[in-house]
């Protein structure tokens, strides 16, 4: 609005009635800034009356910090207007007042700017107002955000107040422990807590609240919530002190940790059945690391090597090698951890560990490399082939001493043959001859066979070699067998054998045997002295047909003076009594059963 | 020491101890000595008759069973060596038997055959006549 000069006091006083009637404060100036009209409104709102007001600077209701009025004078002056320009000024008791202000050039009947007119209205209370719904919105939009982020939250959270009642919780509160939302508000938190740990709980919660700081909830120990079917879930807490305009809570963040213990018990069972595994293993077992330390060792090793386990972790594996082989096994060693794989160490070389005591063992070594996130390890399964290669030993001695009997055996028929030869007058003699005494060897070879060719019993040596004789017709009449108990080594059996085979042949030939009347005694007797025991052994032929000495010495005759004699280191008497053959052999005993 | 031309003496009246404890391979060994025109100078059956026979008896080969009884002949072996006499081994052990010292002395295995008791003895009188 212009403000025209009016003419008519009538007017005038009209217009100062408008003016004065407005809620707005309206104000005139010059183009200094002095002040030419102050209306009621501008006493209500500034608090310097008209009278107070009028002649002084504008800037009497100025602001600190709003020293906008230089600029809007100035483009007063230029012949702007400034509409609803919102500031601050300042009253006559010091409060500062919102306004808005709409200012404009005032012009004198020639046009000319002389004056502003400015129209100040009072908006503190519209903008206290906006303010607050600003703030109000504000919060809302906050405490939305707080709740999608509780929502969105991949945990159970929950606000608790300092007297311990659950304010707050988010739907995975309900998911973990089965409650709805409104069961839990204002509820104390101990309703999630299993009945064991509530009053512990109690005391911890005062604790946490003199002193409250970001952390985890009962650190090292395994925590537990109970859900409202009673069961129980493994939970991990963090705790957070909240501080409101509402009072001191404190947020829990709790994650169920059912999984992840399933996982770590599933791998502790996984690490308990490997240690059972290894230490089952009827091996000594060995983990190695990359720089050739021992990590690992199962009893097994302890027993193999006499080390304690913890004298040999952290050692150099080497320690278990002997001196000999260690300069070569290092090298060895760095090559296989550059192109490891499952094989068996030292492939075709013997191979031997070394004891604490010093003592070497023969050993058998499979290696497995082990990778894994701590590392790369190589497993070395250690067998001990003591008994292994002992056996081995045994074995070929076994096969040397047998093929040597062989041969020797082949040696003695070779010699019956060729002996057997000599005597016979013909080749069915020779032929039944040889038989006969291939039979007898082999009578007293099953019976050595028996003794695991260690010994065979006289007893049995003699009734094998009168078998033939005891065929038939009541012959077993025609001998007497009497003897001790009597044990043979393979070489005096053998010669006992055959010798008797020859003193059967030659009286079923001959001698007794060859007439029904005719009688054998066969007796034996031990005589022992200190450390040595003599046999004595008697064939006694008797009713048979006269007995004349042989013409010529054949092989029986030669054998039975000669064979026993030298085998058995016996002293043996062959006579040719008229009456009957009678032989007798005496022979020492106390020798040890021999090889043959 | 025998000379050099002893190798080609024939092995007639070659005397020859025997040390071997089975009479019966003991009598076929003299038989075949026998045939081939040797001479038995004397047959031991254990290892001390065997080390008293080769100490003293007159031989001039001797063929030696290794396994005496369960004693070993090697003690017999050295007291020949000793003696400078040329001797072979006749044994139903394999190649593979520890000879001891007298690995490289001829071999007889058996069972025996005149022709390898004849190889055998000239073999040992050979590499006696071969020492230095």
């Amino acid at each position: 609005m212009t403000i025209k000069a009016a003419h008519l006091p009538e007017e005038r006083r009209l217009l100062a009635a408008i003016v004065d009637s407005s809620d707005d404060a309206i104000i005139a100036k010059d183009l200094d800034g002095k002040i030419l009209t102050w209306n009621k409104s501008a006493q209500r709102i500034f608090g310097y009356s008209e009278v107070e007001a009028v002649g002084k600077p504008i800037s009497i209701i100025a602001a600190p910090g709003h020293d906008e009025m230089p600029r809007i004078l100035e483009r007063i002056r230029r012949g702007e207007r400034i509409n609803h320009f919102e500031t601050v000024r300042r009253k006559k008791n010091g409060e500062l007042v919102n306004v808005s202000l709409t200012v404009s050039p005032v012009y004198d009947a020639q046009g000319r700017i002389v004056a502003a007119s400015k129209i100040a209205r009072d908006i503190t209370e519209q903008v206290r107002a906006a303010a607050l719904r600003r703030a109000t919105e504000e919060r809302q939009r906050l405490a939305e955000h707080s709740n999608l982020l509780a929502e969105a939250a991949p945990n159970a959270m929950i606000m608790v107040d300092n007297e311990g009642r659950i304010t707050l919780v988010n739907s995975q509160t309900e998911k973990l422990f089965g409650y709805r939302r409104e069961e839990l508000l204002g509820q104390p938190v101990e309703i999630l807590i299993p009945l064991r740990y509530r009053r512990g709980h109690h005391a911890l919660r005062d604790l946490f609240l003199k002193a409250p700081s970001t952390r985890a909830m009962g650190a090292g120990r395994d925590l537990s919530g109970v859900r409202k079917d009673g069961s129980e879930v493994p939970i991990e807490i963090g705790l957070n002190p909240v501080t409101t305009d509402q009072g001191d809570f404190v947020l829990a963040a709790i994650v169920d940790i059912t999984e992840r213990k399933k996982v770590e018990e599933a791998q502790r069972r996984l690490t308990d059945q490997a240690h059972l595994l290894t230490e089952a293993a009827p091996n000594a077992m060995i983990m190695v690391d990359d720089e050739g330390r021992i990590t690992l060792v199962n009893s097994q090793t302890e027993k193999l090597f006499g080390y304690r386990r913890e004298e040999l972790r952290g050692q150099p594996v080497e320690i278990l090698v002997p001196e000999r082989y260690r300069r070569g096994h290092l090298n060895l060693r760095g090559s296989y951890f550059a192109t490891p794989s499952a094989r068996p160490m030292g492939a075709g070389r013997d191979l031997f560990g070394l004891r604490k005591n010093g003592g070497e063992v023969p050993i058998e070594i499979g290696l497995n490399p082990v990778n894994t996130d701590r590392g790369n390890f190589v497993l070395a399964a250690i067998v001990d082939i003591t008994e292994r290669k002992a056996s081995e030993a045994h074995r070929e001695t076994l096969i040397a001493e047998l093929d040597h009997r062989v041969k020797n055996t082949l040696a003695t028929v070779q010699a019956i043959a060729q002996q057997s030869g000599l005597s016979a007058t013909s080749f069915e003699e020779f032929r039944r001859t040889f038989d006969a005494r291939l039979v007898a060897l082999s009578l007293t070879h099953n019976l050595l066979r028996a003794g695991v060719w260690q010994t065979a019993s006289l007893r049995e040596i003699v009734a094998a070699e009168l078998a033939p004789c005891s065929d038939g017709d009541g012959a077993a009449s025609q001998f007497t067998i009497a003897g001790d108990n009597v044990n043979l080594n393979p070489k005096q059996a053998l010669a006992f054998g055959l010798g008797l085979h020859e003193l059967v042949t030659n009286a079923l030939k001959y001698g007794a045997l060859s007439s029904p009347r005719g009688r054998v005694d066969i007796s034996w007797r031990v005589h022992r002295a200190d450390e040595s025991a003599r046999l004595e052994f008697q064939w006694i032929e008797s009713n048979g047909p006269t007995v004349a000495p042989p013409l010529k010495r054949g092989f029986g005759t030669k054998f039975i003076e000669g064979g026993i004699e030298a085998d058995l280191q016996a002293e043996v008497r062959l006579q040719f009594d008229p009456r009957g053959v009678r032989c007798t052999i005496r022979a020492p005993l106390k020798q040890e059963a021999k090889r043959l | 020491m025998m000379p050099a031309t002893s190798v080609q003496r024939p092995l007639q009246g070659l005397r020859v101890l025997i040390v071997e404890d089975e009479w019966l391979i003991a009598a076929h060994l003299k038989d075949l000595l026998t045939d081939m025109g040797c001479q038995i100078a004397g047959h031991a059956s254990h290892q001390r008759q065997a080390l008293d026979v080769a100490s003293k008896a007159e031989f001039d080969i001797a063929l030696l069973d290794i396994n005496l009884a369960g004693s070993d002949v090697f003690p017999v072996a050295k007291a020949i060596t000793e003696r400078r006499l040329p001797f072979a081994f006749v044994t139903g052990y394999g190649a593979g038997h520890n000879m001891g010292p007298y690995g490289d002395r001829p071999v007889l295995q058996k069972p025996i055959t005149a022709l390898g008791l004849g190889n055998v003895l000239k073999k040992a009188l050979e590499a006696d006549g071969a020492k230095p």
